[in-house]
């Protein structure tokens, strides 16, 4: 059973349609939820929660436009939101101090943890971007409608996100607090 | 390679995979939480039932209550306060939500099981009439489906019920044509998602076309037949959309609303006065329409063959470039499009595939961009050719035929330059002319001329005297692009780039196989004499690092470097070129480079190393530091050619990323030398035996260099303060560089009477040779005394080291003025004791 007949049974009553939908969108939904709030039983919680929602609201949803994208949208959000509102100053912003040297990040950079961990010091709304960029697969102009905010905005956490990963990236380079007269620079 | 963006897509997978596991399943969870969810829902419809009752029933009360109040004095507010209750009060609709569904499926069914996914494009071919409300107020209805193309005819208030017409999904972006009745009847497009509460029943039936044509800003003459000699059927409003139903050559067959004509004629119209929208039906009419697909990234790699593995042909940059299409291939789950792109690696269209969830589109129709951009900055400082075509990548300019196109430019130059400018199709029509009085800022706006619906190319020749400082802007849309007036350097590289105007020797001591061939002697015949010492030169190190300096000078200095970075580009531009100019060039240091890319990843490195076959690399790393507002791939471009590079070389070995073993060495190397950023900069000599970071500063690199010259008693005439000779000296004691000391000389004096003996030539004097320093003063002043005097006080050591025959000893080099040179250096050539003391002050 495919998604539009899954959701076309969902509109009917029919809770195998939510199964279906379940099946097919909740690891990647969890997945995407724990990215944002590194609580996997948080992200869990979330899921099912956004999935309870969607069959309560399935006849708000437009059929003819696939649910996938819809709900793994709304999942973000809503991890975003759990996010914030279990940490209210949430200090996300700054790097943790002290940071990695350099050496342990080069040993690192391959390794899942690092970007996890990198992850973990981003801010919830960058941590959404960075989510729904390059794990969702939505575009920037995608990102700020579902955002609401305008498309600089989104660019601009995009990249923000990407300098704060890029000692990931580039593994040589240091992050913050290298030697005085090396500068780095973004 | 991966680009950054491939690179972090990469690592947010694998950090989601850790997330959670592939087989989680969460069903159990979410049905346990579902059941008495439901239940709960379920007991609270229930009791709330009654209340829900009489509500209705006020709010109807209250309805007709308004209704009353504003009958015939507000019309208008009734009716839409009526359609605006359609939704919610509509009695038992005749289809179900699955028949609604099933309206916006390519094939219309009502039997839901057997509905098969809408594939792309998503037609809206149903026999149902649909009604939906838009969803929130504000909503735009366009002229076309088009964010940018369109105008808004109009904006909705939320909840107005609307009737839809028709679906078409263009790229990403799905649009609903909607009709709206009311005062004045409105049709236009809307955003799917602008919409809810669809509501379809067995209205009139719509087919599509497959295309559409939209009337562009004026109204248009509908014809009989494909000539503009047939008949006039009539003529339609500007805005007007009409059904495409056929197509002859550069004439659309349409079936338009005539003005003043009761139903749709069919007619034919010239191509070229419309817009057309398709589909992505180009299989059909892709053989007569141009169509587009546009880029979704920052960069799409251009492919052989359909096949992620294939090797690229080139590389589009820049999101939304235009690339025509030609054919769309499946291969497994995986779109193809066959396209005819502008690439600027090398600069010129290739033809290859894209994948299509790469791009949006494609959309068929008339043929846009290409009226305006400039291509290059050619000349040696005296004109510059705004050549339009080729950034078409950089910034897809949609002229619409008929439709002024506004250009403007601005020269910044020094006051006493001025220049003439002028813009004509490549055919020599001149367009505008402006005279060197008034070039300074200029704005053009013209027709666009096309012909088979082509646009003609346009170029813009600037004639003046540009200074190599000066700067054009030009803009385009509201988007300016700053250009460097570059005099094109050619082979005349050394009187644009002194600093690197030494012999070239190639590989030295064998040098890496990869960089074999790399800045040769024969790879470029200096055309100016060398701007270094005699024994300097440019080449690669046996390690494998292009260099610069004396290959015998006692210390090295490698840099590491990115051509990305600007605080490289800062001390490239600032402390390494003086560095270079007072050290390397002198012969006193070798400055080897090996760049890295760190943060640059547009092949600036690359295009550096291919520069090093013709033997540029100095120059071009030097060039490719300056920012421009063009892209990195036009700047690499231009200056290649600028620099008078064999193009096709250069070209190939750009594109076979020829050098990229060996920046990944570099970056290796980087690694293994501990190099955290970039600029670094590490020396070997004198003190530093194996090769360790330094700072990178002017004054640091220089006093490691003037203390390796010291310890290799070389240089020392650079090492003299001014208006000083050095002259050695054999000392008892060592002397630290710099310390002042007094020199003492002990003399044998010997009274001359001028009436007794006759003057004679000093050789005559006999030798002082075997003077027995012991000799007791004498008062005789006939005789012979002996004399220890101060001859010279503060003379400055610039060197000092042992003596190498063992005796313990010291030879120190002292900087003194010439006469004290002069009298010292009788002094040792005549054998006299010489001391040496501690400058002892007054």
């Amino acid at each position: 059973m495919d998604e539009y007949r899954a959701v076309a049974r969902l509109r009917q009553g029919d809770i195998g349609g939510l199964e279906t939908l379940v099946r097919a969108y909740g690891v990647r939904a969890v997945r995407a939820a724990a990215l944002i709030t590194h609580d996997r039983p948080l992200a869990e919680d979330i899921v099912q929660a956004a999935f309870i929602r969607a069959y309560e609201r399935i006849h708000q949803f437009d059929p003819a436009r696939p649910f996938g994208p819809w709900f793994l949208r709304s999942v973000v959000n809503d991890a975003v939101k759990a996010v914030t509102r279990h940490k209210p100053q949430a200090p996300l912003d700054a790097l943790s101090d002290p940071a990695p040297g350099p050496d342990e990040l080069l040993e690192r950079a391959e390794t899942r943890e690092a970007i996890w961990e990198a992850l973990a010091q981003l801010p919830p709304e960058q941590r959404a971007a960075v989510v729904l960029r390059y794990y969702l697969g939505l575009s920037e102009a995608e990102i700020a409608g579902e955002q609401d905010c305008p498309p600089g905005t989104v660019k601009w956490r995009l990249h923000e996100a990407r300098h704060k990963l890029r000692a990931l990236l580039t593994p040589w380079k240091l992050t913050a607090n290298s030697s005085p007269h090396r500068e780095n620079y973004s | 390679m991966t680009t950054p963006q491939e690179r972090i897509t990469q690592l947010v997978h694998r950090a989601a995979e850790q997330a959670a596991p592939d087989n989680l399943d969460l069903w159990p969870a979410v049905a346990a939480r579902l059941r008495p969810h439901t239940a709960r829902v379920a007991r609270r419809r229930r009791g709330l039932l009654p209340l829900a009752a009489a509500l209705a029933i006020l709010v109807v009360a209250l309805a007709a209550l308004i209704l009353n109040a504003n009958s015939g004095s507000d019309p208008v507010h009734v009716a839409s306060l009526g359609r605006n209750l359609t939704p919610t009060v509509s009695p038992e609709p005749r289809v179900t939500p699955a028949d609604t569904l099933a309206a916006f499926q390519s094939t219309p069914t009502p039997d839901v099981e057997s509905v098969p996914p809408p594939v792309f494009p998503v037609e809206f071919a149903s026999a149902l009439h649909c009604r939906a409300s838009t969803a929130e107020p504000g909503v735009e209805v366009r002229s076309v489906p088009s964010r940018n193309a369109s105008t808004v005819l109009g904006t909705v208030a939320g909840k107005t019920s609307v009737e839809v017409l028709e679906r078409r999904d263009l790229g990403d972006t799905g649009w609903f044509r909607v009709r709206i009745t009311g005062n004045t009847d409105v049709e236009g497009w809307v955003l799917t998602d602008q919409l809810e509460g669809f509501y379809c029943d067995e209205g009139n039936p719509y087919t599509p076309a497959p295309c559409m044509a939209f009337t562009q800003d004026a109204a248009l003459t509908v014809r009989a037949e494909p000539s503009t000699g047939a008949k006039a059927l009539g003529s339609v409003l500007s805005g007007s959309q009409m059904a495409v139903r056929g197509l002859d050559g550069s004439w659309i067959q349409v079936e338009a609303d005539l003005v003043g004509a009761s139903q749709p004629e069919t007619g034919w119209v010239l191509m070229e006065r419309v817009t057309v929208l398709c589909d992505a039906m180009f299989d059909t009419v892709g053989d007569v329409l141009p169509c587009y697909v546009t880029s979704r990234l920052d960069s799409i790699k251009i492919r052989v063959e359909p096949d992620s593995d294939a090797p690229a042909v080139g590389t589009v940059f820049n999101q939304g470039a235009q690339m025509e299409v030609t054919e769309r291939r499946d291969v497994g789950s995986m779109g193809w499009y066959r396209v005819h792109a502008w690439v600027p690696m090398p600069a010129g269209y290739v033809d290859g595939w894209v994948r299509a969830d790469q791009v949006n589109g494609p959309l068929c129709g008339a043929p846009s961009g290409s009226a305006t951009v400039y291509t290059g900055v050619t000349g040696a400082g005296t004109e510059l050719v705004l050549d339009v075509e080729h950034v078409r990548y950089q910034l897809p300019i949609v002229s619409v035929p008929g439709q002024l196109t506004v250009l403007q430019f601005s020269v910044t130059s020094a006051p006493d330059h001025s220049v003439e400018a002028r813009l004509a199709y490549e055919d020599g029509e001149l367009v505008a002319a402006f005279d060197p009085a008034s070039v300074t800022q200029i704005t053009i706006q013209f027709m666009p001329r096309y012909v088979d619906g082509e646009p003609v190319p346009i170029s813009l020749i600037m004639r003046g005297e540009l200074a190599p400082d000066d700067r054009v802007t030009l803009t385009i849309s509201g988007i300016s692009f700053v250009i460097p007036v570059t005099p094109t350097p050619g082979r005349a590289a050394c009187e644009r780039y002194p600093l690197y105007c030494v012999p070239l020797v190639g590989a030295s001591g064998g040098g890496e196989e990869a960089l074999a061939g790399f800045e040769t002697p024969d790879s470029r015949t200096l055309d100016a004499p060398s701007s270094g010492a005699p024994g300097v030169v440019r080449g690669v190190t046996a390690e494998g690092a292009p260099f610069i300096g004396d290959p015998n000078a006692p210390i090295r200095f490698l840099l590491f470097q990115d051509l990305g970075c600007p605080h490289c580009q800062t001390y490239h531009m600032d402390d390494l070129r003086r560095f270079i100019e007072d050290y390397v060039l002198t012969g006193q240091a070798v400055l080897e480079m090996r760049l890295i890319n760190a943060v640059d990843h547009s092949g600036a490195a690359a295009a550096a190393y291919c520069a090093g076959e013709q033997g540029m690399f100095w120059e071009m790393a030097d060039s490719l530091f300056i920012p421009v507002s063009v892209s990195r791939e036009y700047q690499i471009q231009t200056t290649s050619e600028s620099f008078g590079l064999d193009m096709d070389r250069f070209n190939a070995c750009f594109l076979e990323e020829k050098y990229a073993a060996v920046i990944d060495a570099n970056r290796r190397a980087s690694i293994d030398l501990g190099v955290t950023g970039v600029p670094t900069v590490l020396a070997k000599g004198g003190a530093l035996t194996t090769w360790t970071q330094v700072q990178r500063d002017y004054d640091t690199l220089k006093t490691l260099t003037e203390s390796a010259a010291r310890e290799a008693g070389l240089g020392v005439s650079d090492l003299l303060p001014p208006g000083t000779d050095a002259v050695s000296v054999v000392a008892s004691d060592s002397y630290d560089p710099g310390a002042e000391v007094d020199v003492y000389v002990t003399m044998a004096f010997v009274n001359v009477d001028d009436d007794f003996q006759a003057p004679t030539d000093p050789g005559d004097l006999p030798t002082l040779e075997p003077f027995i320093v012991a000799a007791p003063p004498s008062d005789n002043t006939d005789g012979v005394r002996v004399v220890t005097q101060r001859v010279i006080e503060r003379a400055v050591v610039v060197l000092s080291g042992p003596l190498a025959d063992g005796s313990g000893e010291f030879v120190l080099t002292l900087a003194v003025s010439p006469q004290d040179a002069v009298v010292l250096a009788w002094a040792l050539d005549a054998g006299l004791p010489v001391s040496i003391a501690p400058h002892s002050g007054e």
